[in-house]
């Protein structure tokens, strides 16, 4: 029997393997499976409610492919998700009376995951759901909740429509409930990020350590830059310098193409997407930096930062041509200075 | 006088006039209310209104038609319809060079 690492970590099929190695007296290694193993067969499963407002449901769509576990696993088997429009089978009052059947049945019990952004202008006609106010129906299912997540740039920080000139007056989770938002943010979020912090929120029963935004440091404590695979053509000032050009063929750093991966805390590089199949940068695109605030007016998505020239602690005189050379040198301190300046806690 | 009457009482809906609101429609991307009036048994008049509204119209004034990537966000489920409707309409209103194709659907969905 062997632990298949493409199909997930499914609950029943693990606890087999696990059972398997104990027998046969094979040391399974990695300590936490087990773990959360036993969390996953044994704690009752938690009430989930699921918050659809300004949003555009990529949120759901991402989450709907986590393979760590596969979200039918998490949903059918670990989650008892009870209200979410997206997937919902009941309409009308019947979903209105599952969610408030939950709430009233789990009283400090159950998990809100929040999906978009509220709009607080004119009263919050904006968006409106069984004739009640979103800001409403966010305070409502807050007050009694155990942990609240906001999904996706949405729900952290507003997205696109909290860009100038925001119109609705659209306003992310954490403004408006007086109790801690796990911020998940990222336009989408990572599937496998918000499959981990769900799956934090059940095996510890607590909040994940958070930054100074709210964020789980576990996904978001680097900046895409840090670990992105093309980071050594950047330490050596091999950038693209026009789209489809011969150093995009070459697979060099997209910084020049504006790439925001040096100022985009996230996981992308790391965990990637699609079962750990590519990411932005990965497929020839730089990263746009959906996860950090306010994304939509952070400048134009293809010139590169400002502030950021380029610079590497490889680069030598032979490596780096001479007028590249000149520009890149240049820019030494500035670089470092901007670094440190922009490293978070 | 028309009441709000929920779908499943069916001896309601024999009434003389009744108006059934079926609002969140779920299984789909966004928010959808649908009404129908009932006279006797027999819809007479229906409305459907969508229940959340961004501005994204108004945020996309002044913006970069590069920007025209917010078209992603106006609905993730058909992502690359909205994308390439928005490619098509900066480049139709730019004279921009394209490679993409926008699909024979995008048309309703710029």
């Amino acid at each position: 029997l062997e632990f298949d690492a493409a199909k997930g970590l499914q609950p029943q099929r693990l606890s087999a393997v696990l059972r398997h190695g104990r027998n046969s007296g094979r040391v399974w290694a990695k300590p936490g499976v087990a773990q959360v193993v036993s969390a996953f067969e044994k704690k009752e499963k938690p009430a989930v409610v699921w918050m659809h407002f300004q949003e555009c449901t990529c949120c759901s769509e991402s989450f709907i492919r986590a393979s760590h576990p596969i979200v039918v696993d998490a949903l059918l088997d670990v989650l008892d998700l009870n209200y979410t429009e997206t997937l919902m089978a009941a309409s009308g009052f019947q979903a209105e009376k599952c969610l408030t059947d939950t709430i009233a049945n789990n009283k400090g019990k159950y998990i809100v995951l929040v999906e978009g952004a509220v709009p607080t202008g004119d009263d919050g006609v904006y968006c409106m759901i069984g004739g009640k106010t979103a800001e409403s129906i966010l305070q409502t299912v807050a007050k009694d909740a155990a942990a609240i997540v906001a999904w996706g740039s949405c729900a952290s920080n507003g997205c696109v429509q909290a860009a100038k000139p925001n119109p609705t007056g659209a306003t992310p989770i954490y403004k408006l409930v007086d109790k801690p938002v796990i911020n998940v943010p990222g336009c989408p979020p990572i599937a496998d990020v918000m499959m981990g912090v769900v799956t934090h929120l059940l095996v510890l029963g607590q909040v994940p350590a958070l930054d100074s935004q709210g964020r789980p440091k576990e996904f978001y404590g680097r900046r895409v830059h840090d670990t992105c695979y093309r980071r050594p053509n950047y330490d050596a000032g091999l950038f693209v310098e026009s789209w489809d050009d011969e150093n995009a063929r070459k697979g060099y750093c997209l910084y020049k193409m504006g790439c925001k991966g040096p100022v985009t805390y996230n996981a992308c590089s790391v965990v990637k997407w699609n079962e750990g199949t590519s990411y932005p940068i990965q497929s020839g695109h730089g990263c746009i930096g959906c996860s950090e605030a306010g994304f939509w007016d952070n400048g134009p998505f293809y010139q590169h930062l400002p502030s950021f020239p380029g610079f590497g602690i490889e680069s030598t005189a032979d490596t780096v041509g001479t007028v590249l050379g000149v520009a890149t040198l240049a820019g030494v301190a500035a670089h470092a200075i901007v670094t440190n300046i922009r490293k978070r806690p | 006088v028309i009441a709000e009457v929920h779908a499943e009482d069916q001896k309601e809906l024999v009434r003389a006039m009744a108006r059934i609101v079926v609002d969140p429609v779920t299984r789909i991307e966004g928010h959808l209310r649908v009404e129908a009036v009932v006279e006797n048994g027999v819809i007479t008049d229906a409305f459907s209104s969508g229940t959340m509204v961004r501005g994204l119209e108004k945020i996309l004034i002044g913006r970069d038609p590069a920007r025209r990537l917010g078209h992603h966000r106006a609905c993730l489920r058909r992502v690359y319809h909205g994308a390439c409707a928005g490619q098509r309409a900066a480049r139709l209103k730019m004279r921009w060079a394209s490679p993409c194709r926008p699909p024979p659907s995008s048309s309703a969905t710029s």
